[in-house]
């Protein structure tokens, strides 16, 4: 295979410098995006240095992205957010001079000689921007696959460059980046099945010369063997209780091909006008019978059919279908995932849409003249390319919050019940209990959609009323009797409810799981309830160890200002006192604040005495503080000794 | 193309007039300052310019606690090795002292204003004021002067390089306000585009440039954009040598721009360690800017929003598509240094919007080459002749130099004598509160300080103790103006511990246990913007016997400004 001999369009030098404003003008507002949902839960890990032991270990390469951003800047999210946006800056790069040299090939003679150029670099720009994309690139933990695109496109690329100049290290880089894509994300056997269409299509001439490269293409499955192995290996497939495979309760293989029916129209609407973009469609209906979803079903079979003919007749047109089948595949064919759709999942099939798009546009303009053509191309990519880049500045601004993006959740699907949980979870916060019940009350009506509705023993805890807490715990352990959240959130309860003793058991449970500070203290708290004091103590000295920087301070902060607010309920303070307890006990020294706090808390319990004790403890401790701050302390103590609780004095009338 | 070519042909020459004097003579000694048209302009831009800046009165933020260092170092011969001014700083985050030259500059500046003013303690300190506002209008018209050279030199055209100069005053218009050391950093930025300015980096350079690196290491800690621009220009020369648009790669090391890139990053780096600090001024800077409460709290610290009204977010994203759609049309591609230092000075400008200010010197600097290269390609009917440089456009310039400045507000000042104080800070300036606490006897100048009076002759015993509150904003002028004899919060939040501002957080949003935080730093007076403490002035109003509103501005009509708008309360029984 040789390059053509001229080439029109821009350079690759130009095409950096749009593609990185572009980059800068799409994702300018992305920076301030905070860790959201699975971020918490995968990025912010206490592992987070040891990218092999961290609960990403499963996907190497990008845990081991996250633990360089970590290592830079800790949890600040700028420097994550700067790596996505790099990530994906690279793959449109990759992705454009793929397009182009792909039409420059010889199998397409000299039809696209002026325009590969264009075509391939208003195709990547349009990408680049798309605001579909943004649920890879501004949520974070959703490296995983833009960087799995990103190597995806490197591995072709590769390969296409191995074949042009019949360098074999071109192959094995190939091969490497393969590789690379499956420490991303697992299933990754679209790249040796494209990279076979790829072949036939553009560069072979017959099946039978594609099989005889069996070698380099041999060389790219090594990824997605691997990855494939991993994943049986951790019985991911076959996990009960789990999100992927054949045992996800909500659907079987059947319904979740039906379902995919509507998912893949729905992804197609999204990418031609991504207006509504939604991250959790977890409610997506089930669908059980064909008669529900015929037309969609007959629609995408057809186009599968039209895809496969294609293939067998080496159409290039057919690739663009394959790819974006291909791709989907292992999201939207009968395996079943919990989450039926995603738009993340388009990351990579949307490349065939926007490359699609423009080829036909590229076509309609055929007729018209080298100006008026050019006119109305620019004219057209300017509007869209406008279009686009301000749908994914308003979209990043979704991503600001958790609370943002779950409130624009539910605005556009209410009856997803796991945002509302996560909604109810902030209502719960921001001290509306009842208004947080209301609304775990809704998302029960879906109870199928979320795994732990752990959330309503909360709310009923802060309502005062611990029986039902208590019994709504119980009855979700019984499904999952070892779940370390679940026995730590009962064991919290029986803390609050005066059950020391049993809650100790809990504690001990949810610690083999857990294994965390909290849990720590809990236990330790447990212990010392009990009258336990040395093994209480030898708790403590575990979670001393383990507490990071400013911890203790945090408890004790959060436990004084909940001890000093006149409305807060006796959930909260009974929570307060484990807190300013356990800040106390975390010190070997005595601190002044946080024994001035444990005395607080211990008045607004109505326990005097011992709020006196501790109150003299902290003046003891204040003993080098300045005259104001000792007396300020003695007066409190004064107030503990009268048995009243410290709290602002009563307001009097209005000015 | 250009008007900078110096014409002498007959045809272009003006005729001699009056004596007989050629204007234009290039052998004349005069030649060095002949002007050119665009240059006239360019002067008379500046003095506007100067004019503009001396009619903003001097803002309360930002500048009065940095002056009050300034005087301590005087007046202690030394550089402080920790905080001077609050017993509220516990040492749990460390002191450094970044802005020694500043300071000392901004204190003599204010020192010599004050001096040189007669008349009472008010006039002599609206002297000071005025000088400040002097120096700070000369500094921002030295920038752009210094910015307009740069972009002669680089592109070679006086009317490129005003084209630049108007970019970069519509990217920065709504920082020019704000006088603080990070205005001394703006001068020193432009320095720096002068030599990088060549398509070599010069000899003299590579001594000048660490020299200059070591002045601004003491003087704010912006020092370290430079790194940030030569490190780009060198990984971006790199990737010229070895990708090049035109012809075959070079290898690096032989590429003398790079290697003086090089040279010049490593001096510059060195230059940094002459400090009190040494090395670990690079450490304590970095430190300053991951401190929590900046980057959470502060507005300029915070990654770029977007919103649909006004904000940093239109001018930057202009810019981006300005600079995307040169490139593409320009037949002069943009090398990788270029490209590099506007992606890393853009992607600044997204992680925090104070990088703005850069960017707006940066972008006009990397773009005006593909303007100067799109100009060029404008037919030659439809271009402005060559201009003449002639010694008459400069005696023009210096008349209308002095014409423009006679509106300033400096020129005022020298005619008239001071302004009132009113005129020349900002209506947010607490001075009325500050100088009746640390002076009861002095004349009170508004109403509500008489209920001040009678609280602290009543329960105070005539002289006001404790502590005084206040946002970091409203407490700069008071730190200057009563600290260390009044404990007061003040601007410089890197200072002190994210738990301590969170505190003061609780106060400032009225959170059940403000009380407590009150009390517990011995607070006797808060001084806020009432804007921004809604909840905090209910708290109050509910408690009439404890605590004494003496001024609230909320929803003031002569107070346009809602920063300028203040919540002023006293306890009335002292703790």
């Amino acid at each position: 295979m040789t390059t053509p001999i001229t080439y029109s369009g821009p350079t690759i030098r130009q095409t950096v410098v749009v593609f990185a404003l572009a980059s800068l003008a799409a994702y300018f507002n992305s920076f301030q995006g905070a860790f959201i949902f699975d971020d918490n839960a995968m990025v912010v890990d206490p592992n987070i240095g040891k990218p092999l032991q961290g609960r990403l270990a499963g996907r190497p390469v990008v845990s081991l992205s996250f633990t360089f951003n970590y290592w830079i800047d800790g949890f600040n999210t700028r420097g994550y957010h700067f790596a996505n946006l790099l990530i994906h800056f690279l793959a449109a790069l990759t992705l454009f001079d793929l397009v182009r040299r792909t039409l420059l090939l010889p199998r397409f003679g000299s039809h696209y000689q002026t325009s590969a150029g264009w075509i391939a670099f208003i195709a990547g720009i349009l990408w680049l921007v798309h605001p579909m994309n943004t649920q890879s690139v501004t949520y974070i933990v959703q490296r995983c696959e833009s960087m799995m695109g990103l190597f995806f496109l490197a591995s072709i690329w590769c390969y296409l460059n191995g074949r042009q100049s019949g360098q074999n290290y071109w192959h094995a880089l190939a091969g490497l980046f393969c590789v690379l894509a499956s420490g991303c994300k697992e299933l990754t056997l679209a790249v040796p099945i494209l990279t076979v269409f790829y072949e036939r299509i553009f560069l072979s001439n017959s099946w039978r010369e594609t099989l005889s490269r069996w070698k380099p293409l041999s060389v790219l499955c090594i990824g997605p063997i691997l990855g494939l192995g991993l994943l049986f290996a951790r019985g991911v497939l076959t996990d009960q209780g789990g999100t992927v495979g054949f045992a996800v309760p909500r659907f079987t293989p059947w319904t979740y091909a039906l379902t995919q029916t509507e998912v893949i129209p729905h992804y197609l609407l999204l990418s031609f006008f991504p207006k509504d973009l939604c991250l959790d469609y977890i409610d997506w209906p089930v669908r059980k019978s064909i008669a529900e979803v015929w037309p969609n079903a007959l629609g995408i079979l057809l186009v599968l059919s039209v895809t496969v003919w294609g293939l067998i007749r080496s159409r290039p047109w057919a690739f663009l279908l394959a790819w974006f089948f291909v791709i989907l595949g292992p999201t939207s064919s009968f395996i079943p995932i919990q989450d039926p759709a995603f738009e993340h999942r388009m990351y990579l099939s949307l490349i065939a849409v926007v490359l699609g798009l423009v080829l036909l546009i590229e076509i309609a303009l055929r007729p018209l003249s080298g100006l008026v053509k050019a006119i109305v191309a620019t004219v057209l990519t300017i509007a869209i390319l406008v279009t686009l880049t301000g749908r994914t500045i308003l979209r990043n601004e979704d991503y600001r919050s958790e609370f943002s993006i779950v409130t624009k959740t539910l605005s556009l699907r209410p009856d997803n019940a796991r945002s509302r949980v996560i909604y109810a979870g902030y209502l719960l916060r921001s001290g509306q209990a009842e208004v947080a019940l209301e609304q775990v009350k809704i998302a029960l009506q879906r109870s199928e959609l979320v795994g732990d509705f752990t959330i309503l023993a909360n709310c009923y805890q802060e309502l005062g009323k611990s029986a039902e807490a208590e019994l709504v715990i119980r009855k979700l352990l019984e499904s999952r009797p070892n779940d370390g959240r679940r026995n730590y959130a009962l064991a919290m309860i029986l803390l609050h409810n005066g059950k020391p003793a049993e809650a100790e058991a809990y504690a001990r449970t949810a610690m083999t799981s857990l294994n965390d500070i909290r849990t720590r203290l809990a236990l330790a708290v447990c212990l010392e309830e009990q009258k336990k004091q040395d093994e209480a103590e030898a708790v403590y000295a575990e979670a001393q160890r383990l507490a990071p920087e400013g911890f203790r301070h945090s408890l004790s902060t959060s436990a004084r200002r909940t001890a000093l607010n006149p409305d807060a309920t006796p959930y909260r303070l009974r929570q307060s006192y484990l807190d300013a307890l356990a800040a106390v006990r975390l010190n070997p020294k005595d601190d002044w604040e946080e024994w001035d706090t444990f005395a607080i808390v211990l008045a607004r319990l109505g326990r005097y005495p011992e709020a006196v004790i501790a109150g003299e403890r902290a003046l003891n401790a204040a003993a080098d503080r300045s005259d104001y701050e000792q007396s300020w302390i003695a007066e409190r103590v004064k107030l503990f000794r009268a048995g009243k609780p410290y709290l602002q004095v009563e307001p009097g009338p209005t000015q | 193309m250009s008007d900078t070519h110096h014409q002498t042909s007959d045809a272009q020459t003006p005729a001699n007039v009056g004596a007989g004097i050629d204007f234009t003579d290039p052998n004349s000694p005069l030649a060095p300052f002949y002007l050119q048209t665009s240059h006239v302009i360019a002067v008379a831009i500046l003095m506007l310019l100067f004019v503009v800046n001396t009619a903003f009165p001097l803002w309360h933020t930002d500048v009065w606690g940095h002056v009050r260092y300034g005087q301590w170092m005087v007046e202690n011969q030394a550089i402080p090795d920790r905080e001077p001014f609050c017993p509220w700083w516990d040492g749990r985050q460390r002191f450094t002292q970044f802005y020694t030259i500043s300071h000392l500059i901004m204190y003599g500046t204010f020192a010599v204003g004050e001096r040189a003013t007669s008349g009472d303690d008010l006039s002599r300190f609206t002297g000071g004021v005025e000088a400040l506002r002097f120096l700070h209008a000369v500094l921002v018209v030295l920038r752009y002067a210094i910015l307009y050279y740069a972009f002669t030199r680089l592109t070679r055209s006086g009317v490129v390089a005003l084209l630049g100069m108007i970019a970069v005053m519509l990217l920065d218009l709504s920082n020019m306000a704000v006088f603080r050391p990070q205005s001394f950093g703006q001068v020193f930025f432009a320095l720096t585009l002068v030599p990088l300015s060549r398509e070599i980096l010069s000899r003299r350079a590579l001594i000048l440039l660490p020299l200059l690196v070591v002045i601004w290491a003491n003087t704010h800690g912006s020092y370290l954009v430079v790194h940030g621009l030569l490190f780009a220009m060198a990984t971006g020369r790199m990737a010229d040598c070895l990708f090049p648009s035109q012809g075959s790669p070079v290898k690096p090391w032989r590429d003398r721009q790079l290697r003086r890139l090089i040279l010049a990053f490593v001096l510059v780096s060195l230059a940094v360690c002459v400090n009190p600090y040494g090395p670990s001024l690079y450490a304590r800077t970095f430190e300053m800017t991951r401190h929590p409460s900046l980057i959470t709290a502060v507005g300029e610290w915070q990654p770029l929003s977007f919103t649909l009204g006004p904000g940093w977010h239109w001018p930057f994203l202009a810019s981006l598509a300005i600079v995307a759609s040169l490139s593409l049309i320009s037949q002069r591609s943009l090398s990788y240094g270029s490209l590099f230092t506007l992606l890393l000075f853009g992607l600044g400008v997204c992680v925090q919007n104070r990088m703005v200010i850069w960017w707006a010197m940066v972008m006009p600097w990397v773009m005006l080459p593909l303007v100067s290269e799109l100009i060029e390609r404008i037919p030659q009917r439809f271009r402005l002749g060559p201009s003449v440089l002639s010694f008459r456009k400069t005696m023009l310039a210096g008349a209308l130099a002095l014409a423009i400045f006679n509106w300033s507000g400096s020129a005022d000042t020298l005619r008239n004598g001071v302004p009132p104080i009113q005129d020349a800070v900002s209506g947010g300036t607490p001075w009325p509160v500050a100088r009746q606490i640390a002076d009861p006897s002095k004349g009170l100048v508004v109403e509500w300080q008489r209920d001040l009076k009678e609280i602290l002759d009543k329960n105070y015993g005539g002289t006001f103790r404790g502590a005084i509150l206040a946002t970091p904003m409203q407490g700069d002028y008071l730190m200057w103006a009563l600290a260390p004899a009044v404990p007061v919060t003040y601007a410089h939040i890197h200072l002190f511990h994210p738990d301590f501002w969170d505190e003061l957080g609780v106060v400032g949003q009225g959170n059940p246990g403000w009380w407590d935080i009150v009390d517990k730093y011995q607070v006797n007076l808060m001084v806020m913007e009432a804007e921004y403490c809604d909840k905090l002035l209910v708290e109050i109003r509910k408690r009439p016997e404890t605590w004494k509103i003496l001024l609230d501005e909320t929803g003031s009509r002569e107070k346009v400004q809602k920063l300028n708008r203040q919540l002023i309360v006293v306890r009335i029984h002292p703790i």
